[in-house]
């Protein structure tokens, strides 16, 4: 005689689901982008101390995250490590790249060559499909809207943290608006169009305020709790709008429009 | 919001202080040479290596090498 419980409910196996579908989402991967961040952030205070002890950090946070590889048992988690890593060492490339002859603004440009060399490497280990430069679900038409979304967010960004005027310098237009765009797809890229599908693929919802976090992590060493407020909703907003519409094309097109609208427009507007 | 080159950052390249960039450029070559011999490693072994691994050590190894052959290359200017 076997015992049946009374809350059971007999019903056809293939009506379960299978197991796979029903598991949540890995641990081990919302655990280490929570622990990432904690390094991430000591890091870039460590860059108000010392340049050269952050550059270490960098490295150390780096290789750390080329060890977590064999630890991880699921490939969402493993496919979340490229980007992981390649945000230390983009870290680490703007701090040693020998920049120093140059002005700011071509400084910007050069460290966008580390910077897209590093999207490339991550995309091209990533496994997943990730939708970086083709139109998610709803077509060409929403990510040529997108952009717009850049203009609230660049009067955002110029009332509470103004660029320093000596940014631009005796640059000519054309010039800083080359450079500006330069600067910003790859640094874009990485953030929104690789980190924030990754992250949400392992922490759920929760990955778009953490790749907010880890990008506002960047603007730590600022020493300004309200920059550092402010590069948080806009990361959060362009992270909400890139895992909302399934592509990075669109989010690209509101940054440079936050740039532009921060260095050149609203600069002319309000002097 | 700009692509972060935080003041400290441009502090130190503005001061122009030797012993601490070489000790930043020592920093890339070690976790250059680091990423190197571990794909070197990685890809002598038997049985072969997971894919991923090589690939995520190519995303440590090639921005790295462009910042070291751009530090290579600004020494041998300083020295011309």
């Amino acid at each position: 005689m076997t015992f049946r419980s009374p809350f059971l409910v007999s019903a056809h196996p293939e009506m379960y689901p299978p197991l796979a579908e029903l598991s949540l989402p890995p641990p081990i991967g919302s655990s280490l982008l929570v622990a990432y961040l904690g390094g991430l952030g000591l890091v870039e205070l460590l860059l108000t101390v010392s340049v050269p002890a952050a550059a270490g950090g960098y490295g150390l946070v780096a290789l750390a995250v080329c060890i977590a590889l064999p630890h991880m048992t699921d490939q969402r988690s493993a496919s979340l490590l490229p980007v992981l890593a390649a945000i230390p060492v983009v870290r680490l490339a703007t701090v040693a790249a020998p920049t120093a002859d140059f002005a700011p603004l071509a400084r910007l440009g050069l460290l966008a060559v580390p910077t897209f060399v590093a999207v490339v490497a991550v995309a091209h280990s990533d496994t997943q499909d990730r939708h970086l430069l083709r139109p998610g679900p709803g077509g060409w038409a929403e990510q040529a809207a997108l952009p717009l979304v850049g203009v609230p967010l660049g009067m955002l960004v110029y009332l509470l943290g103004p660029p320093t005027p000596q940014l631009r310098g005796q640059a000519p237009v054309i010039a800083v608006i080359a450079l500006l765009v330069l600067a910003v797809i790859p640094d874009e890229l990485l953030f929104r169009g690789l980190l924030v599908p990754a992250a949400t693929d392992v922490a759920g919802a929760a990955g778009v305020p953490l790749a907010a976090a880890a990008y506002a992590a960047t603007f730590v060493a600022y020493g300004s709790m309200t920059l550092l407020a402010t590069a948080f909703v806009v990361g959060l907003v362009l992270s909400w709008f890139r895992q909302r519409t399934g592509s990075a094309v669109g989010v690209i097109g509101a940054r440079i429009v936050v740039a532009l609208l921060v260095y050149l427009v609203l600069p002319a507007v309000w002097a | 919001m700009t692509p972060a080159v935080p003041p400290p950052v441009i502090e130190f390249l503005n001061r122009g202080d030797a012993q601490a960039s070489r000790s930043a450029g020592l920093v890339v070559l070690g976790v250059l040479l680091i990423a190197l011999i571990a794909k070197v490693m990685l890809q002598s072994a038997t049985p072969l290596p997971r894919r991923d691994a090589l690939r995520l050590l190519n995303v440590v190894s090639l921005p790295l090498l462009i910042v070291f052959l751009a530090i290579v290359v600004e020494r041998f200017r300083d020295l011309s």
